[in-house]
């Protein structure tokens, strides 16, 4: 008993002793009721004998009566006691539990910043410190992990920004090296007039393979330009409807014109329109076209095939050369991808072309591939029918 | 009453950790799991709650990389790598890029309690920066190469047509030529972009006199400028050492840059002065100026003072190779301007090259 | 009496091209390398035909069509949108240009389009 008895808590120390008192109150009452009952007894019983009974009934109930005043009294003492102590207790216990149980649902919501009164030295008192402990620890963990997570969008943002960069200067590149050339071509042009007017043959073949040379140059800076607008965004497209056939018999017979050691073979055909911008579309042909030429010298052909199936389109191109390892055959369409063939070292050209025609054929709602199985490469491509 | 639909402030870090592209993890003094983040989960290909509490090395084991967070443990300093090869054991054949660090966390007694993993997959961006470096010098290459048969075929008719001495078609082939050789210059800038980024400018230094030099520019420079007067003051009467032909680069590049961007002015003036160990040269122009916030950021790769409404040709590139040779050089380059008056390039070289 | 052409861009190159190729058709060329108070130089001059890069200074190529389409003045003259690009073909359409070239261009298309909106 005594050794519980000094194990009691704090805590449990201050509930404690206001029921002590309490109760005291009470036992002190009653104690007090029942001498002051006791010490009039005897009197009583004097009076009794010397008084009629009504009398003695009176003297009786006058003591009874200031018993109960007297305890009445107590009574509201004892109540007013009990709303000090109620109070006290209130401060002492309720209060930092109600206001620590808030600080908790707090910190859960992810409030730090609320303060933690500390009630006194005894258990509540240190659970306020151990709770103000945690959260300040909590606090710094997170404010940590927020930082960490801002410096790391720092880091992707500054790069973000420099490739951004990079493909503005693509875009201005482009557009930069069109001028001079457009003056160039038009020179060209008035000297062409003018050889072609003193009938100098020789002069005029220059500049006729001048004009090719331009025309390359051409392509290659237009190359630059759409990968710049496809990277921003910015690639617009016609729309109109137009009969396939005569689109790719029309780029064929273009590219037949420029061709010189291969035969452009189309076969197949449809009377199916598409919707579409005209002009992209045959650029996609004609990059085809010319990889096919490039990536198979030595070879004679191209074969060309256009076809219909239920509400599709299928345009395929066919060289019988290097072909395109399986490994290759889906990175090809990835900006700035050159063919690495240690047999062929360097073939010409900025490895935007097919960027661009994914792009291009993906912005009509149809598909591109290339598959490569026995000798050669097949490009195919396919277009929703209008 | 508490808002309930408002974010807390665990709300709000806790979508930033899962909507970010950095993987994330804290883990205890053991590198056990105590926290990630769906970036990092996602990276793992765990779950995770497969994660928490599993130790880091008993899922992707790697004895270097354990060395060093062990460092980390015990010296108590942070580690940061960039573009870091990594191997996944089941993949051997591919290699993976990552940008990571590795963060001590320390409690409330400056007791080491934890730590901070974040890591970046940069393989792609990796690859596809290499190729979009390697694609600024392969498209030089590819835009000279029809150039080059331009500018023969250019030099072959020009022949003929000095033969037959037409005044019109003098004038044409000569306009010709000279924008070939424009075009000629731009794409050679582009080619110095790619060398510069990847270490390769070279220099041919040799001993020359600084007053030709500064003569030779603003001659050539006022060949092309029409309404402007190029005026040149100060001489230093001394040699120097450089490459001349990069430093011309700089000169012209400065002119050019000039008269461009003061049009309708009269004037561009260059002073020549210098101290007992620097050259230095002013180019001083009264046009459209450069705003403060611009003003750094000019000599960076790329840069353009430029409004969209405002179209002034030449690429952004030529103040970022002017700015390496003058600092390979061993000199300073800056600017001081002030929007609509104008502004005022300096440059410094030392006369004596330690080192280029 | 000759046919006035005026002539909005500021590469010089391009421009004394223009002006050679429009000159030997007979054609009278007036030039503006700055075309920020555009509509006061057109009602100055006058001309019966107007071509305009895209990237003019100052205002811009596409905000020019638009200002000289508007005021009645200028509205009926024919303007034609050179650029670098024929991506930008549907934007000179749409703020009401009457013809579209696309740099480099041949200079019998030049002509022909020239000829065809004097006529």
């Amino acid at each position: 008993m005594i050794k519980t008895f000094k194990q009691k808590t704090r805590l449990e120390w201050r509930i404690l002793w206001p029921i002590i008192i309490l109760v005291l109150i009470s036992f002190l009452t009653l104690v007090w009721s029942m001498g002051y009952l006791l010490a009039n007894e005897e009197f009583i019983k004097n009076d009794i004998k010397s008084h009629t009974l009504e009398k003695a009934i009176d003297l009786y109930s006058n003591i009874i009566n200031q018993i109960f005043i007297v305890d009445i009294f107590i009574t509201v003492c004892a109540i007013l006691l009990l709303i000090v102590l109620f109070n006290y207790l209130k401060r002492t216990i309720t209060e930092p539990i109600v206001s620590l149980s808030k600080a908790t649902t707090a910190i859960a919501d992810g409030n730090f910043k609320i303060d933690i009164p500390t009630p006194g030295n005894d258990e509540l008192g240190r659970l306020a410190t151990n709770l103000r402990e945690m959260k300040d620890k909590l606090y710094s963990y997170y404010q940590d992990l927020q930082k960490e997570v801002k410096s790391k969008e720092r880091e992707l943002d500054k790069s973000k920004e420099i490739e951004r960069r990079k493909d503005e200067f693509i875009h201005l590149t482009s557009h930069e090296l069109k001028t001079p050339v457009t003056t160039i071509k038009a020179f060209n042009q008035l000297l062409e007039r003018y050889f072609t007017e003193i009938k100098d043959k020789k002069a005029m073949d220059y500049l006729v393979r001048m004009d090719k040379q331009i025309e390359r140059l051409t392509r290659l800076i237009n190359e630059l330009l759409d990968t710049s607008r496809i990277q921003s965004g910015k690639l617009q497209l016609n729309e109109e409807r137009f009969p396939l056939d005569e689109m790719v018999n029309e780029t064929v017979e273009d590219m037949r014109s420029i061709v010189s050691h291969h035969k452009i073979i189309l076969k197949g055909g449809t009377k199916a329109s598409v919707k579409g911008d005209r002009y992209r579309l045959s650029q996609v042909l004609i990059n085809l076209l010319n990889n096919a030429v490039k990536y198979s010298p030595g070879t004679d052909r191209v074969v060309v095939k256009l076809d219909k199936q239920d509400h599709q389109a299928t345009i395929s191109v066919q060289d019988f050369g290097i072909g395109i390892p399986k490994s290759e055959q889906k990175k090809i369409f990835e900006r700035f991808y050159r063919i690495q063939n240690e047999k062929n070292p360097s073939f010409p050209g900025l490895g935007l072309g097919l960027y661009i025609a994914a792009e291009i054929i993906k912005r009509h709602g149809g598909e591109i591939g290339a598959e490569s199985s026995g000798r050669g490469s097949t490009f195919i491509f396919t277009l929703p029918v209008a | 009453m508490k808002n309930k639909t408002a974010l807390s402030e665990t709300d709000i870090l806790e979508k930033m950790l899962d909507n970010t592209d950095a993987q994330l993890a804290y883990l205890d003094l053991r590198f056990n799991f105590i926290k990630v983040n769906a970036a990092y989960a996602k990276g793992s290909g765990y779950r995770k709650s497969d994660l928490i509490g599993k130790n880091h090395f008993d899922l992707f084991s790697n004895g270097e990389n354990q060395k060093i967070f062990e460092k980390v443990r015990k010296t108590g300093r942070p580690v940061k790598f960039r573009a870091r090869p990594f191997v996944y054991a089941n993949r051997p054949q591919k290699v993976t890029y990552w940008d990571w660090t590795l963060k001590p966390v320390k409690d409330g007694n400056r007791q080491l309690c934890g730590f901070v993993l974040s890591l970046i997959d940069v393989t792609e961006r990796r690859e596809l920066e290499f190729r979009k470096d390697e694609f600024i010098s392969i498209a030089s290459h590819e835009l000279k190469t029809p150039l080059t048969s331009i500018k023969a075929y250019n030099q072959i008719l020009e022949k003929i047509i000095k033969e037959i001495g037409d005044r019109r078609a003098k004038l044409y082939i000569e306009r010709t030529g000279r924008y070939i050789d424009e075009l000629s210059s731009l794409i050679t800038d582009l080619l110095d972009v790619s060398k510069i980024q990847s270490g390769k400018l070279q220099f041919n230094l040799s001993r020359f006199d600084f007053d030709e030099l500064v003569e030779n520019s603003a001659e050539e420079a006022q060949l092309t400028a029409n309404r402007h007067a190029i005026v040149v003051s100060g001489k230093i009467r001394q040699k120097i050492v450089g490459d001349r032909h990069r430093l011309q680069q700089v000169m012209n590049n400065l002119l050019n840059n000039a008269v461009k961007y003061s049009p309708g002015k009269d004037k561009v003036i260059i002073r020549v002065g210098k101290t007992d160990r620097f050259v230095k040269v002013a180019i001083k122009d009264y046009g459209i100026g450069i705003p403060k916030i611009k003003q750094k950021k000019i000599f960076e790769r790329f840069y353009r003072v430029d409004t969209t409404a405002q179209h002034f040709s030449g690429l952004g590139i030529g103040l970022y190779i002017s700015a390496e040779i003058v600092r390979r050089h061993g000199g300073k380059i800056w600017v001081v301007s002030k929007q609509g008056y104008g502004s005022t390039f300096y440059f410094t070289l030392p006369f004596g090259l330690a080192k280029i | 009496m000759r046919k006035k052409i005026l002539l909005c861009d500021d590469d010089e190159g391009v421009v004394e091209v223009v002006k050679i190729v429009l000159a030997e058709k007979g054609y009278a060329v007036e030039v503006l390398y700055e075309c920020g108070e555009i509509d006061k130089q057109v009602k100055k001059i006058k001309p019966d035909l107007i071509i305009l890069d895209l990237w003019i200074p100052e205002i811009g190529g596409e905000q020019a069509t638009r200002v000289l389409k508007a005021d009645p003045a200028t509205r009926n003259i024919p303007i034609i949108i050179l650029s670098a690009h024929h991506d930008t073909e549907k934007l000179a359409k749409a703020v009401g240009a009457d013809a579209f070239l696309k740099k480099p261009f041949d200079i019998t298309v030049l002509e022909n389009i020239v000829g065809k909106h004097l006529r």
